[in-house]
């Protein structure tokens, strides 16, 4: 039994050392022993794809990028779910569905209709464009995340306001959000890792360098330089992997959570 | 009539806080979607389209040549492989982790970084790890187990098994995540008792664990389908790039190679249309066997 979790746990520790500790290397080093680990803690390498590789440009466009997406997905999913939680309306079942299920169109499928149209409105290579996709591929999930998280408000708590003569303004900003901090905190940690982590959008959609994402550049640079300079690509990688496993360290718990209440439809 | 009023301002309300989501998503979703099916039915000069109806001149290209076979067969080879693999090792690993074995949990805490990690990175390092010259071969020729010393992704036998390596790597912490909670229904007295008339822990895994994970096992090879099918992009394009040859270039990827790197957007478009159908269809599959609830939305 043991053997099958060793075994396993293994290939992820020894991936991750190796990451860590060829990325430290020089490539004269590297070349003479890949298991070994490095002589000293060496930073020339990260200080180099920082600077000369340009990771430190695609590493800012990615927080912003994500930074804006994730911020403008949790205002939506908010006042979706409040809506979807509170409101009667028509058509409220057909919606829901709908939403959900534009959560399982093939991205791949769209590319192309997607990439004329932001073609025509010249919102290739900006920003925004890339934003209003990231927001829009992530709703239905930010939606139903949001809306299975308000429904642990209960309702009396509801009723009594609307009493004191609280609207559906109020209600949102005073009673909904404040006690959903929670939800909001797990949405925007996923949201972020899962836009962090995209490669096809970026890779079809931001094609200037100035506008990359870090996932796009290194991809472009493993193509371009990949065995002839394994120990650079190595520490871009730690530079990229670096802000989701710095919250999945410190956010653990809202990770889960968010995992297990999203995922189990 | 008051009530009348009251509902119908509701109702406004509703639609007034669903506008920014509604609007986002048809743009995003609903036109394009329409615009591939009207894309794929006309004629196309380069990446310029004309208004010219093509007689399915595409549609019957892809097919009468058997362009999509290939890629097609290889995207169900990689399910074939990937989804009974992912659901035994996480039965397997669930189990002993709901049963608290020694160290679980710091192997439910690692197992999951596999999950968290990048697609990029994770598929960079395991080009490098299983290289003709990588760590993992450097093993093999050590332990002189010389018939496995293959360059995992620059054989065109082998890259495909070296790409469903990384996808089970990759998924093995999410899907343990989700099984978890489903056995967090189990009652342990059932367990208890079990073990108390004599069943040994691959007895309770196959006649206790295995049926309460009976369910999430169904939901999830359809989830998981539409996974595989629809995003192996990320590592496919890093770790073969579709090659050697077109050994790798699954459907998904088959959609981009037509469009970007051929330049071929009709074919491109009909194959586009082709994923999105079978993808359409594995939802109403999943929809129809699972929804809890008839007539009550999913929120």
């Amino acid at each position: 039994m043991q053997a099958v979790f060793i075994f396993i746990s293994i290939t992820i520790l020894f991936a991750l050392y190796y990451l860590l500790a060829n990325a430290m290397k020089s490539g004269a080093e590297f070349a003479k022993n890949q298991f070994a680990p490095p002589k000293r803690i060496n930073l020339a390498n990260f200080v180099y794809v920082w600077r000369e590789g340009g990771i430190g440009i695609t590493f800012r466009n990615s927080m912003i990028i994500c930074g804006t997406s994730v911020s403008i997905s949790i205002f939506i999913a908010l006042l979706s779910g409040f809506t979807f939680r509170l409101l009667k309306f028509r058509g409220r079942n057909l919606l829901s569905y709908l939403i959900l299920s534009t959560m399982y169109v093939s991205p791949m499928a769209l590319i192309l209709p997607l990439f004329i149209q932001m073609g025509k409105l010249q919102l290739t290579n900006t920003y925004i464009g890339i934003i209003i996709i990231y927001v829009a591929l992530h709703l239905a999930f930010s939606i139903y995340l949001m809306t299975t998280y308000l429904k642990s408000i209960p309702i009396e708590l509801v009723e009594a306001a609307v009493i004191d003569g609280c609207g559906n303004l109020g209600l949102l900003f005073r009673i909904f959000i404040p006690l959903s901090k929670a939800g909001i905190i797990v949405l925007g940690i996923i949201n972020f890792s899962i836009m962090w982590n995209d490669l096809l959008f970026a890779f079809i959609f931001l094609q200037k360098a100035e506008r990359q994402t870090i996932m796009v550049a290194i991809a472009k640079f493993q193509g371009l330089y990949g065995h002839a300079n394994m120990t650079h690509v190595l520490s871009a990688l730690v530079i990229a992997a670096l802000p989701v496993i710095v919250i999945y360290l410190v956010a653990q718990r809202f990770f889960r959570e968010g995992i297990m209440s999203g995922s189990l439809k | 009539m008051k009530r009348i009023n009251r509902n119908i301002s509701e109702g406004v309300t509703a639609y007034a806080f669903l506008s920014p989501a509604i609007l986002i998503l048809i743009f995003i979703f609903g036109y394009q979607i329409v615009r591939l099916f009207w894309f794929s039915l006309v004629h196309w000069q380069g990446y310029i389209y004309t208004t010219q109806f093509n007689n399915f001149k595409y549609f019957a290209t892809i097919f009468s040549r058997g362009y999509v076979v290939a890629p097609l067969l290889r995207s169900f080879l990689i399910i074939a492989i990937v989804i009974p693999a992912v659901i035994f090792l996480t039965v397997f690993i669930s189990h002993h982790l709901y049963r608290k074995i020694v160290g679980y949990r710091f192997y439910r805490w690692l197992f999951f970084l596999t999950s968290i990690i990048p697609v990029v990175v994770a598929s960079i390092i395991w080009t490098y790890l299983l290289n003709l010259f990588g760590p993992v071969n450097n093993l093999f020729r050590a332990l002189h187990l010389d018939f496995l010393v293959v360059d995992w992704f620059g054989n065109s036998k082998s890259a495909i098994f070296a790409l469903c390596w990384i996808i089970v790597w990759r998924e093995i912490g999410f899907s343990t995540i989700i099984f978890l909670a489903e056995l967090g229904n189990a009652s342990t007295s059932v367990y208890e008792a079990a073990f108390i008339d004599g069943a040994n822990e691959f007895q309770l895994m196959r006649f206790i664990t295995f049926p309460y994970l009976r369910r999430i096992m169904k939901l999830y090879t359809v989830t998981m389908t539409i996974f595989v099918l629809n995003n192996l992009f990320g590592v496919v394009l890093v770790s073969t790039n579709g090659g050697p040859g077109y050994a790798t270039t699954v459907l998904e990827y088959y959609i981009y190679f037509l469009t970007f790197r051929a330049g071929k957007i009709g074919l491109g478009l009909s194959v586009a249309v082709l994923l999105f159908i079978i993808t359409m269809v594995l939802v109403i599959i999943y929809v129809r066997s699972f929804s809890r609830r008839r007539g009550e939305g999913v929120f």
